[in-house]
């Protein structure tokens, strides 16, 4: 009889990292994003404050004013949309806007880019989650997709997703969409008081106003760089496109419309 | 080159008596006077310090994320809001103690004190291993107890686990005396506390309205000069840098009453 060698675990363990096609395995997730993790420069350091969002009160714009949403294809429209795999390389998003407009509308430093986490090596096409109930203190939910909260997200407790997140109660606690890169995620909640609001390597709190927040639904998004929260109206929803609810992060042609 | 600070763990074995208040108001109290500090949550799991210090929205890594490689010392510290020179290393909240090794805080606190005067380490309850972790990279431990019977066994036998561990002469804290009730005979005699856990008193901490109102806003006492306990826990810090400080002057009174009582005691029996 012999022990066990290297080369014979290394066989067994092999067929199980990837046969456990689209469950998701904590040990080799983590791993990966550590991997991921270590290849970023990311330079967030306690000089540099967590930036606060900027929230537009009252009425929204009309969806005549309102451009439509950055990445994302108008509702109705034929479309060809490329999206690419998440990109984790480690490069700076795009539209970045530091100091932009007073000054609590600031960026992260230029290449910082210290939240991105990895949710599923396969990436494989999946369904929203859909999670019942309050998501409490100490608990996180991470998905490779969007992700819907039938409840609160109370303080303390993390919700982070691929894609979008929507939340049919109040959020209080951290969310953060577009996790593995996508800065064209959305956080939309029936009422939006976050702890934090994370979309891609963006981080943003809560302003410290008096008055709290708002008693309608809002939606977060980044805009010119920066996190900003907007009441949410039907019209916004539509301009978020119907494809956009699919997580698929290879590219696709979508035909709609007449 | 300056010289390194020093790692002072706060801990108490029992639950709920004022590790993380006094942690917070120690803290907030020595960068008041002008020194660097880092408090530190060992609280894996259960953080409350970053909720007392108000900095919970700022959080971006935790001493998880650090131990494990995703980020560096640096970048989780969070700058205090109010005060220059504080700084906070928050504990994840969605992991357990098991995530972070007696090794690993070890290296988080020596590298800690190569920047800071004061690295503050508040521990979780118990014995098991967030306590361990807690104290494994410091150098000094402030025990807090409260006047109760089973505190008061708690710290004793954290003593005695520190003692065991090395650690030299342990501080004690006792957190929420209530005066009434101390005068009427009601709460454990603080004389009697002392004499069960033969250790130095580093301060006496009085039930205070103010510290409930300051942890719930995220303010800790200390900022406020009407609070009791809030003068009581900066007279602590002085204490801390060497600093010999007169204990407040309703425990004088105390001490006085209580011999007074001791006296009547005698006569009477
Ligand atoms: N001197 C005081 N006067 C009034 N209330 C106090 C005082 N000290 C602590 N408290 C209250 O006691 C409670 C427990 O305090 P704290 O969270 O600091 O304890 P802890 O030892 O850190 O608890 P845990 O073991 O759960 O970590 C808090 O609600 C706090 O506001
Ligand atoms: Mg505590």
């Amino acid at each position: 009889m012999r022990a066990v060698g290297t080369s014979d675990r290394a066989r067994r363990t092999g067929p199980a990292r990837t046969g456990g096609k689209g469950r998701e395995e904590p040990e080799i997730l983590e791993g990966l994003a550590r991997d991921i993790v270590s290849r970023l420069s990311a330079t967030l350091f306690a000089e540099d404050d967590v930036p606060v969002f900027a929230r537009t009160r009252g009425e929204p714009a009309t969806e005549a004013e309102e451009p439509p949403l950055a990445g994302r294809p108008r509702a109705g429209e034929d479309v060809v949309t490329r999206r690419e795999r998440p990109d984790l390389s480690g490069e700076t998003p795009p539209a970045r806007a530091a100091g932009r407009e007073s000054g609590f509308r600031r960026d992260l430093p230029a290449g910082g880019r210290p939240v991105l986490r990895a949710l599923d090596p396969a990436g494989t096409d999946r369904p929203a989650l859909l999670v019942r109930g309050t998501v409490r203190s100490g608990r996180q939910v991470r998905h490779n997709g969007d992700i819907v909260v039938l409840g609160d997200v109370n303080p303390g407790a993390q919700v982070v997703a691929a894609r979008d997140i929507v939340v049919m109660g109040t959020l209080r606690g951290m969310a953060h969409a577009g996790a593995t890169g996508d800065h064209t995620a959305v956080v939309a909640a029936f009422r939006l008081c976050p702890t934090q609001l994370r979309i891609a390597s963006y981080v943003a709190r809560p302003p410290e106003e008096p008055g709290g927040h708002p008693e309608y639904p809002e939606l977060a998004l980044v805009r010119d760089g920066v996190v900003v929260v907007r009441p949410l109206t039907t019209g916004m929803l539509s301009r978020l496109g119907p494809d956009s609810l699919s997580s698929d992060p290879v590219s696709s042609t979508i035909r709609r419309g007449p | 080159m300056r010289q390194p600070g020093q790692v002072i763990v706060i801990t108490s074995g029992k639950g709920g008596v004022g590790k993380t208040t006094a942690t917070a108001n120690i803290g907030t109290a020595l960068a008041l006077l002008g020194h660097r500090v880092a408090l530190v949550d060992a609280d894996i799991g259960l953080r409350n310090l970053d909720v007392v210090m108000g900095l919970e929205n700022r959080i971006v890594y935790d001493l998880v994320d650090v131990v494990e490689g995703f980020a560096r010392v640096r970048q989780a510290l969070i700058k205090d809001k109010r005060f220059e020179g504080l700084y906070l290393l928050p504990a994840a909240q969605t992991r357990d103690k098991s995530a972070v090794s007696p090794l690993q805080m070890k290296s988080v606190c020596d590298e800690l004190k190569a920047d800071f005067d004061f690295v503050i380490v508040d521990s979780p309850a118990g014995i098991e291993q967030g306590f361990r972790n807690a104290i494994a990279g410091a150098e000094r431990a402030v025990i807090v107890t409260t006047p109760e019977v089973a505190a008061v066994r708690d710290a004793d036998r954290i003593i005695g686990l520190l003692e065991a561990d090395g650690m030299a002469e342990p501080q004690l804290i006792l957190n929420r005396i209530r005066h009434q009730m101390v005068r009427r005979g009601d709460m454990m005699d603080i004389d009697d506390v002392i004499e069960i856990l033969a250790i130095d008193l580093l301060g006496i901490v009085p039930e205070d309205e103010a510290i409930i109102v300051s942890t719930n806003r995220g303010d800790p006492a200390v900022t406020s000069s009407a609070s009791r306990a809030g003068l009581a826990f900066k007279n602590i810090a002085r204490r801390l840098r060497g600093e010999v400080v007169p204990f407040l002057q309703l425990d004088e009174a105390r001490g006085l009453l209580a011999r007074l009582s001791r006296i009547m005691k005698l006569s009477s029996g």
